[in-house]
């Protein structure tokens, strides 16, 4: 067999520049380039305010050290501070992690570089695990808020554990040593359980550090125990009030016992499976949800009474029936407002989502025959919300999704709404778009880019200017909506709850220019989206109404329904210092939106619920759907509308007798209660 | 013995293996180092893309189906999407690929206050980690050298202010570092290899040259004038000396507002200090809680603010207190593949400049169409891209002649980012449109210079970033 020198070199060629081609190819580098980190030590166990000196050392792939310097990054920068030659200093406790990276010359040199692609995937690093210890416990304390201790009732009692930092230690195990358990002792939830008089200290450890709490017992100093009820019949929903008349041996009364009320209902076999029946208030407050016979209860230790009450029902409901549309099936509907025009006619405007940036224009004078009458159209993929002026001259136009990305609100003059004329544009520093907004006073107040609310004056509407504008200092915070009345304005910020700001009203001395926290409020659900004030006509109490809006399975913007969820939240804000959830407002597999109260009667826009009238009369608590306090619902169903045949209603608003409210998939309508039972 | 080199009469057959193996060297080589698959006459190679509908609140996965033989056509594999209020425009702007390909990230722009960044399982496009950044994050990249990613903070929505570029490590997500650059920072791009990060400061015409290890800055060029800054980088420092970014950041920053010493600036980052023309605007109104904080926005607070923000490292920055008049407003840079060269979109100029990085000087300028935008380099270095967002049409440039080749129409108005495909054989473009309209992806054909496919998706089309390839 004969060799050919010349192919046999040829061959040689080739497979050396294959093979050369490679070596560089495979990892873009050179011997002496960087193949690993070696980081000493290994991991890092130090103490709060302690620092400690990382080292690292650079090597080949043949383990020759090199002289590449190295830096070093905190991965939690707010509880470790490492200099990027590696001093770690741990400011806080728990477990972080430091990054080490070779800062070599070179690196690898891809023929990507564009963006589009990727080269070197696994760039030389380390992570070197840190473990900061908590400071040892210094502090171990014991109270109650309860002024007296009687033989045969248990007392919650309050721990507190902080260690050197001040830290509130909740991790750490606490026993409990009662120096006459037959006295008192502590139970294993936290109270301390009184058996008989007499004199006892608790001693309370963690990690060898104690603290005490000392307390007599006295024995319970009743002679006679009455149950009074503010009304032995009532409906479904009507609040009743219960008090303990507890007296001692002298006939005087004995204010500070701890009460415990209850009840029960004969339920008759009709609302097996039910649940709770109604729903009682240490404090003495009762509601029913369902109509039947209750005995109501209070105890205190031995002593107890019993008192019986009748439940009927509420009756409350009638018929939503349609007067009239104003049919938008082309886009999802937004927002609307009906107001009265200066020629004395009706008119409604509503705003379009994820459109065309369109609003339209109705005369609802007639609302059995709802005209469109004009469109105008504003740079805005979404026109969220649109409002008139008090004086009904002045349209605000939202813009979110401008072509130009500055968004901001559009003004308009629609003294003529058949001819809405365009007076201004207001975008500045508003070019993350306005979701929503309101006027009062010749001032709006528009939500921008969800961060805060601008307040701005259009005294002359050809020439907006900001005043003022109202942010939250906490972390993450963001705003969605805001309502202003009376000089008050009520901003709806997510996980941060309601906002109420004078803002004019006078009570902190605000002004639209200055505009001043009142109180605030965290609803739970951190899904805080809307806010309506009311005061009660019959029991003067103030509330506002806070909404959650949730799509807990995702919003579908086409094709098919969406199930929202969410509910009404009733704020009891009489006592501003002392705000207090008491009812709510749900229907089950759907979600809140908009609403409006007038007189007693709440109108709430539900989503995929559709339009809900509500009875809000007298003292409110517990779940409000569920007493029947509901007067009649109309859902929106059009196998036209942009969704066929999903209702999702938008937003309601009472006006001359009637009920006027935007759906997202169908647009503009007006129903009215009928007088017919539903 | 092996075959090739014992054949009996067969030497032309070794001689022919052999120059074929050179050749696969020769063509193969610059793909192998990118470490991407070559197209090596394959039947149908499709490639993938992502990108973000800014006013859908939606990032579309796009792929482009190129058979050896018929028409390259595009089609939506699948709508995502993003977002936290369903309701809300949210704005998804930039996106970005990790280096593995395994993950997408997508940047919100919408206020909580501050902008989020958003990654995502490219397997599952489920969202995976979540960050919150400055204000209005938007262009990023992840440096092969470091593994880190440098997103801009555009803060579009903020006052005319220096603003930031995130420094993210995205496995852990975490934000490392922020450095202070200029007014309305947009662009990032890394050199080849990762070791050089470039941004530009839209609103101050300057391009800024980013150390990737050292995190510093070390050059800036005015990209309308041409002239150039020396950095001194101090060293390293620790990130200690970095508190102010803490306290305006996550739990800590309560306690930025009351006080307006320049050390309090960062409020959030980005947004809480120094917006003058706010302030200007509302007479020292500003209202933030229940604090006034309507004395910080001056000109002397901005001054204070850029020198303390940049902790040593990033000096020089409060000039940009002053506000720069911009003329070029430059929107994007990218690297040549090979070359020590860079191309710049002048936004507001109608003007590509191109760099060279080893003079720090502009070597040449592209008269280009109405509102370049984003520009893009074939991964063979032969030609630029270019989208000119005001003449609804995408240029194509070739480098080396300094001729447009092409001005290939749009489908509809605003074409917005380009992703090229590794094989330098299309541009895959994305197209906002107007109003209701969809947004738009338009396939362009490099060799033909047409347009060859059009796919609709969600509104405002426009960040893209380029996924994969694959071959059938």
């Amino acid at each position: 067999m004969k060799t050919r020198p010349f192919a046999t070199a040829l061959g040689f060629i080739a497979i050396a520049l294959i093979l050369s081609s490679a070596a560089v190819s495979q990892d873009g580098s050179q011997d002496t380039q960087p193949a690993k980190v070696v980081v000493s030590p290994e991991k890092l166990e130090i103490k709060v305010g302690e620092s400690a000196q990382l080292t690292a050392k650079v090597l080949d792939k043949n383990g020759n050290e090199l002289q590449t310097p190295v830096t070093f990054f905190s991965l939690s920068r707010r509880q470790l501070t490492v200099t990027r030659e590696g001093q770690v200093t741990a400011t806080r406790p728990g477990e972080f992690s430091v990054l080490v990276m070779p800062a070599s010359a070179g690196g690898r040199r891809s023929a990507r570089g564009t963006g589009t692609g990727r080269g070197n995937s696994n760039p030389l690093r380390v992570t070197i695990p840190v473990k900061v210890a908590f400071p040892p416990v210094t502090e171990v304390s014991l109270t109650t808020n309860t002024a007296k201790l009687y033989a045969g009732l248990s007392t919650p009692m309050q721990l507190s554990v902080k260690d050197e930092m001040e830290n509130d230690r909740n991790d750490v195990n606490v026993s409990y040593e009662s120096s006459a358990p037959d006295v008192a002792e502590m139970d294993p939830f936290g109270n301390l359980v009184a058996h008989k008089p007499g004199r006892f200290t608790i001693t309370a450890t963690a990690e060898n550090v104690t603290g005490t709490f000392s307390g007599e017992v006295v024995a319970l100093p009743i002679k006679s125990f009455k149950l009074e009820v503010s009304e032995t019949t009532a409906r479904t929903g009507d609040v009743l009030n219960l008090k303990a008349i507890v007296t001692d041996a002298d006939g005087n009364e004995v204010p500070d016992l701890p009460i415990t009320y209850a009840f029960t209902q004969d339920r008759q076999g009709q609302y097996t499976s039910y649940g709770g029946a109604g729903q009682i208030e240490n404090s003495g407050r009762f509601v029913a949800e369902v109509p039947g016979a209750y005995t109501l209860i209070a105890q205190c230790g031995p002593f107890g009474a019993k008192a019986d009450v009748e439940i009927t029902p509420r009756n409350v409901q009638r018929r939503l029936e349609v007067v009239g549309r104003g049919a938008v099936t082309d886009t999802h509907t937004s927002d609307l407002w009906v107001w009265e025009g200066v020629d004395g006619r009706d008119y409604a405007v509503t705003g379009t989502w994820g459109a065309n940036g369109d609003a339209h224009f109705f005369d609802v004078t007639d609302p059995e025959n709802i005209r469109r009458v004009s469109t105008v159209t504003v740079d805005a993929r979404t026109v969220n919300d649109v409002k008139v002026s008090e004086d009904g001259r002045i349209c605000i136009i939202s813009r979110e999704g401008a072509s130009n990305r500055r968004n901001g609100i559009v003004i308009y003059d629609v003294s003529d709404p058949t001819q809405p004329e365009l007076l201004s544009e207001f975008n500045d520093n508003l070019t993350g778009g306005v979701h929503n907004l309101f006027i009062s006073n010749n001032h709006v107040y528009a939500i921008n880019n969800g961060t805060s609310y601008d307040i701005i004056n259009i005294d002359d509407p050809r020439n907006p200017r900001r005043v003022a504008e109202y942010e939250l200092e906490t972390p993450r915070h963001a705003v969605h909506d805001v309502w202003v009345v009376d000089g008050l304005a009520y901003s709806s910020n997510w996980a941060n709850g309601l906002h109420v700001v004078d803002v004019g009203n006078g009570i902190k001395g605000g002004s639209p220019a200055n505009p001043e926290l009142v109180y605030s409020y965290i609803p739970p659900n951190v899904a805080h989206h809307a806010a309506f004030p009311y005061t009660s006509s019959q029991t003067g109490k103030k509330y506002v109404i806070c909404g959650d809006e949730r799509f807990p399975f995702g919003l579908s913007t086409e094709n098919s329904p969406t199930i929202a969820g969410g509910y009404l939240h009733f704020v009891d804000v009489t006592d501003p210092e002392n705000c207090r959830e008491v009812a709510r407002y749900e229907v089950p597999e759907a979600g809140s939106h908009n609403y409006w109260v007038e007189g007693d009667i709440l109108y709430a826009a539900m989503y995929n619920a559709g339009v809900r009238v509500v009875d809000i009369s007298g003292d409110l608590m517990g779940d409000l759907g569920r007493q029947g306090r509901e007067i009649a619902q109309f859902k929106s169903f059009d196998h036209e509308g942009y969704i066929a045949n999903a209702p999702m209603v938008w937003g309601p608003q009472p006006y001359k007798g009637n009920i006027f409210f935007s759906d997202w998939n169908t647009g503009l309508w007006c129903v009215r209660l009928s007088e017919g039972r539903r | 013995m092996n075959r090739l080199f014992t054949n009996s009469g067969r030497g032309l057959t070794a001689l022919t293996v052999a120059f074929g193996l050179l050749v696969a060297v020769a063509f193969c080589a610059p793909a192998q180092a990118s470490e991407m698959p070559v197209v090596c006459n394959s039947a149908t190679t499709s490639y993938y893309a992502y990108i973000a509908c800014e006013s859908e609140d939606e990032v579309a996965l796009v792929r482009l189906i190129a058979p050896e033989n018929g028409a390259p056509k595009l089609e939506v594999v699948e709508r995502i999407r993003v977002g936290i209020y369903d309701l809300e425009i949210e704005g998804p702007h930039g996106l970005g690929i990790s280096l593995d390909g395994e993950h997408w990230f997508v940047s919100i722009a919408h206020g909580r206050p501050f902008g989020l960044l958003y990654k995502y399982s490219t397997s599952t496009n489920e969202l995976v980690g979540e960050l919150e950044l400055g204000m209005f994050p938007a262009s990023m990249q992840v440096s092969e050298k470091t593994g880190l990613m440098h997103i801009v903070n555009f803060n579009l929505h903020g006052g005319h202010e220096p603003s930031t570029v995130s420094i993210v490590e995205p496995d852990a997500m975490v934000e490392l570092e922020r450095i202070t650059t200029g007014i309305m920072p947009h662009g990032s791009r890394f050199s080849p290899g990762g070791a050089k990060h470039y941004s530009l400061s839209m609103m101050t015409d300057e391009l800024f040259e980013i150390d990737a290890v050292k995190l510093a800055i070390t050059r800036t060029l005015n990209v309308h004038s041409g002239e150039g800054v020396m950095r001194m980088m101090k060293g390293s420092h620790g990130q200690g000396g970095h508190g102010s970014h803490d306290k305006g950041h996550g739990s800590g920053h309560q306690t930025g507002h009351k006080a307006d010493a320049g050390t309090m600036h960062d409020k959030h980052g980005s947004t809480g200090h120094g917006d003058h023309k706010k302030d200007q605007q509302m007479g020292g109104q500003h209202k933030s809680g229940q604090h006034q904080t309507g004395q910080h926005g001056d000109a002397k607070h901005a001054a204070q603010h850029g020198g303390q923000h940049s902790s040593g490292q990033h000096g020089g920055d409060a000039q940009h207190g002053a506000h720069h008049h911009a003329i070029a407003k430059p929107t994007w840079v990218q690297l040549h593949p090979t070359k020590p060269l860079a191309y710049v979109a002048n936004n507001g100029a109608a003007e590509v400049v191109e760099i060279n990085l080893d003079e720090w000087k502009i070597t040449r300028r592209f008269s280009t169409g109405k509102g370049p935008y984003n520009v893009e380099v074939t991964p063979d270095g032969t030609k630029f891209v270019v989208t000119y967002k005001s003449d609804a049409a995408t240029g194509i440039w070739d480098i080396e002649s300094g001729k447009e080749l092409a001005r290939v129409e749009n489908s509809r108005k605003v074409p917005h980012g380009i992703a090229i495909t590794p094989d330098s054989r299309f541009a895959i473009v994305s197209v906002e449109g107007i109003g209701g309209e969809p947004g738009g992806v338009d396939a362009i054909d490099l060799t033909t210079l047409k347009r060859v496919d059009v796919v609709n998706i969600g509104k405002q089309a426009g960040g893209i970033v380029f996924w994969k390839m694959e071959e059938e």
